[in-house]
């Protein structure tokens, strides 16, 4: 009774920030509103930045994706590492390098008196592609190199050749992860504020900070609304595709590829492929902020930095914990109970992280300020409300990395468990805790690398004297537009990503 | 491992709420939300706590954010001073009910009437007008005046400026609304917008910039950004301004537009007595010539002395509109802005 009436309550709390967005609203006001920005092109820009950003991300994941799951060459396995790396670089530091290097009165132009103007969807394309293909490759290489070897040995025996074989048997296996890793990937070019605005575009996240008026922030609303509306598109457009479709999931000993090892032309034609978007995504922007930011740690390195570092680190871990405690107690019940209200439930636990941080910030603002008419208690900023706020939005995370470790188990182990005469709390302890070890501490890293480049939710709720890297980051960008002078914070959030994202990696293998 | 998971949350929360404990109990402090970024507030809030023993807090982040967040925060908030890069966001943030008036009989004489709040809401820090920048080989500065004359068919592809969602473009529009009448300045807009040499982006250095590569011939912006420019580290940025001039718009009419960054006191202020002191702070001479000197500003404080730079600008006619008409006049120009699809 206990678990379920908390099931409940940590439900409601998930989705309230939401649940506030539809209170009170006039709703022939809000088709009225939903006319109005229909005719006006941000919603155009937004989708077709989503598809662009789509199209250019599957070309630097997949290639690389399936050459490093097949196939043995130089430098394959730090490359499947180097790939996950531009997951470290916020996209707004990204889109800020770029301009310093290729932009007016940038690096470029100081050598060879050219620059190009890349402030624009295209230039935004190539900026935000490098900085979220990880997300499709991740998911790509792992479906990859799960494949059923049997499947594609029997399209060999069709006669079908290497570019059937892709086309017609290793992609559409994939396409479950593929989509996958867009889904995630597009929520993120939805979330981005600081590259796309930077960029001149205007997009739903940039439209709410636009139209964000103190006094009346029904417009942020009704926004929020429709952009809510148009994700429920995309997850009904997802359901009736899959709908039909049974994932196969390969079992057996034939899984995954015996690599075979490349010679000659074609192993370095391998490693370069693979090598570019690395390039590009970690190694150019790396060096030009070294270049920039070498001569200034002495200058920014004092105390005061040192304790952004410690804040930063004693928040995201905060958070963090308490993100995998909640996924995990949630994902426990889910699987423990298998009550179908509790599965439509979950349903509703990874709201917060579709949606952009923003609208997520306006619809806690929102309940506070309704709470505080209602209670006279209003918002305290400490940092236990900078961890709730992380919470909400990155639960999402969490939960699924120990959702699906939940459902890889094995199905009659908790039986043995039950029939060896152990309740229900034993068997969660020696049985599930152990074999889910793993995806906690994956989930950790995982919300731990996100909370560290957070921006928007971190610059609402963070109190006095309160600032993080990413905050420090955007602040001495945003200032002057001296991107140089925001190069040690940037380097040091993309070191600190580094080693949990490198440790993740070597454990996995 | 679970125990480990455990003892680390716990000790976690023991470690802020300490944190927290501690910092309820000391007094001796001001809590400042603030839309400027700038080193110079870093600066004087340093002097500031050296002077008085007072220690400064600060939260950055944009005003209508810290507007909405004030306004949720309630009689819990923390905040004491509120610091706006707008005249009209004060205007705004006292319709909102999240001021309370202060006085000091010091600010009163270190301030003139006009960059002080009427009622005692709030007082201006610096001001800053907003001025056409021009490339000094491309443009001919008899075409351009006035505001109105960026609408010219002469300048057909060669205006510059920045987004419409940034706050000195409205307040610069809604002092037109107030000083022209709404018809006339929703004809000079849409002159403008007819005139622009590409979809606005960028801040205003970016605008600068952009008029040195040629990509226009003149651009609105805030006056500091020159001295910004002229003694940035960039040498890149310092050579750009070396073929810019400025025009001081209006001047035979209402005066060059003028915006102040401005402060007032959080209505539930939890240090209101600190809170004046650090106004009296910020509007006496030493911190109104630092942010001249410093941060290229000009000082509301009239006996303040301007650097070299700014004191070789011709004196020009400021416009003598109320302050407080920039917030009235807000809604007003940003919908004027939205109708002639001003990006």
């Amino acid at each position: 009774m206990v678990l379920r009436a908390s099931t409940i309550i940590i439900t409601v709390f998930l989705i309230s920030p939401f649940l506030f967005l539809f209170v009170d609203i006039d709703w022939p006001f809000i088709i009225s509103i939903i006319k109005k920005h229909w005719q006006s092109d941000f919603h155009w820009t937004s989708l077709k930045l989503m598809a662009l950003v789509s199209i250019l991300s599957l070309f630097w994941a997949i290639i690389p994706a399936w050459l490093i799951a097949s196939k043995d060459f130089f430098g394959r396995s730090i490359l499947s590492v180097l790939h996950l790396m531009p997951l470290c670089i916020p996209a707004y530091i990204l889109a800020y390098v770029y301009d310093g290097v290729l932009g007016a009165y940038g690096t470029l132009m100081s050598y060879t008196g050219v620059y190009f103007d890349i402030k624009n969807i295209w230039g935004l394309t190539f900026v935000l592609s490098l900085a979220l293909y990880p997300y499709v490759f991740l998911l790509t290489k792992i479906s990859f190199s799960r494949q059923s070897y049997d499947l594609i040995n029997a399209a060999r025996s069709l006669r079908q050749n290497r570019i059937q074989r892709f086309a017609k048997v290793i992609i559409p296996l994939s396409l479950p992860a593929i989509i996958g890793g867009l889904f995630l990937l597009n929520m993120e070019v939805l979330n981005n504020f600081g590259a796309v605005s930077f960029y001149g575009l205007k997009t739903y996240t940039t439209e709410i900070i636009r139209l964000w008026n103190p006094m009346d922030l029904s417009p942020v609303k009704y926004l929020g609304i429709s952009l809510l509306l148009l994700l429920m598109l995309f997850l009904i457009l997802d359901y009736i595709y899959f709908r039909n479709k049974e994932v196969y999931e390969s079992s057996g000993a034939n899984v995954g590829y015996d690599r075979n090892k490349l010679s000659g032309y074609k192993n370095w034609l391998a490693f370069f492929v693979c090598l570019l978007p690395v390039l590009f995504a970690l190694v150019l922007p790396v060096c030009q902020l070294l270049i920039w930011g070498v001569p200034l740690f002495i200058e920014q390195l004092d105390s005061g930095f040192l304790e952004l570092i410690i804040n930063t680190l004693a928040v995201a871990l905060l958070a963090c914990f308490v993100c995998v405690l909640l996924s995990l107690f949630l994902s426990s019940i889910k699987h423990m109970l298998k009550e179908p209200w509790i599965d439509k439930f979950s349903r509703l636990w990874g709201l917060g992280y579709t949606v952009p941080g923003v609208l997520l910030g306006v619809g806690i603002l929102l309940i506070a300020s309704d709470l505080s008419k209602l209670l006279g208690i209003g918002l305290s900023l400490s940092v236990f409300t900078l961890a709730a706020a992380y919470t909400l939005r990155f639960n999402a995370v969490s939960y699924n990395a120990l959702d699906s470790a939940f459902k890889k188990f094995p199905l009659n182990i908790r039986e043995a468990s039950y029939n060896l005469g152990k309740n229900k709390h034993h068997t969660w302890l020696k049985v599930d805790l152990p074999l889910i070890r793993p995806s906690l501490i994956a989930a950790l890293i995982l919300v731990f690398v996100e909370i560290i480049k957070e921006l928007p939710l971190t610059m609402l709720f963070h109190h006095f004297n309160f600032e993080t890297l990413a905050i420090r980051a955007y602040i001495l960008m945003e200032t002057d537009g001296a991107i140089y002078e925001a190069s040690v914070p940037s380097l040091i959030i993309i070191f600190i990503s580094f080693i949990p994202i490198w440790y993740l990696n070597s454990k996995s293998q | 491992m679970i125990k480990y998971f455990l003892s680390i949350c716990v000790l976690l929360a023991y470690l802020f709420l300490g944190c927290k404990g501690s910092a309820e109990q000391e007094k001796a402090e001001v809590n400042v939300y603030t839309h400027r970024y700038y080193d110079i507030d870093k600066d004087l809030f340093k002097a500031f706590e050296e002077e008085t023993g007072v220690k400064v807090n600060v939260k950055h982040d944009k005003t209508d954010k810290l507007l909405s967040l004030l306004k949720a925060e309630g009689n819990q908030t923390q905040a004491d001073l509120l610091i706006t890069v707008d005249a009209g966001r004060l205007q705004y943030a006292r319709e909102m009910d999240l001021l309370q008036s202060f006085k000091s009989t010091k600010i009163d004489s270190n301030l003139p009437q006009n960059f002080r709040d009427k009622d005692g809401f709030w007082m201006a820090l610096t001001r800053r007008h907003r001025v056409i920048a021009y490339h000094k080989g491309r443009l001919d500065t008899a075409l351009v005046k006035n505001y109105s004359d960026l609408g010219r068919q002469e300048l057909n592809s060669r205006l510059l400026i920045r987004s419409s969602n940034n706050i000195y473009n409205q307040s610069l529009v809604a002092s037109l609304i107030a000083n022209q009448g709404a018809e006339n300045a929703y004809e000079i807009i849409k002159g403008w917008v007819a005139n622009f040499a590409r979809t606005p982006k960028g801040n205003d250095r970016d605008q600068v910039k952009s008029v040195a590569l040629g990509e226009g011939d003149c651009a609105v912006i805030n006056t500091y950004y020159i001295g910004k420019l002229a003694f940035s580290k960039n040498e890149e940025e310092r050579k750009a301004i070396s073929d810019i001039g400025i025009i001081f718009p209006n001047q035979e009419t209402t005066g060059t537009h003028t915006n102040i960054s401005g402060a007032a006191i959080v209505k539930h202020a939890p240090n209101y007595n600190n809170a004046v002191l650090l106004l009296e702070y910020l509007s006496s001479l030493k911190a109104q010539e630092a942010y001249a000197h410093k941060n290229y500003e000009f000082p509301v404080n009239p006996d303040a002395s301007l650097p070299e730079f700014l004191s070789q600008w011709p004196k020009f006619k400021i416009d003598s509109l109320d302050l407080n008409s920039l917030g009235y006049y807000n809604k007003a120009a940003v919908e004027l802005m939205e109708k002639e699809s001003w990006f």
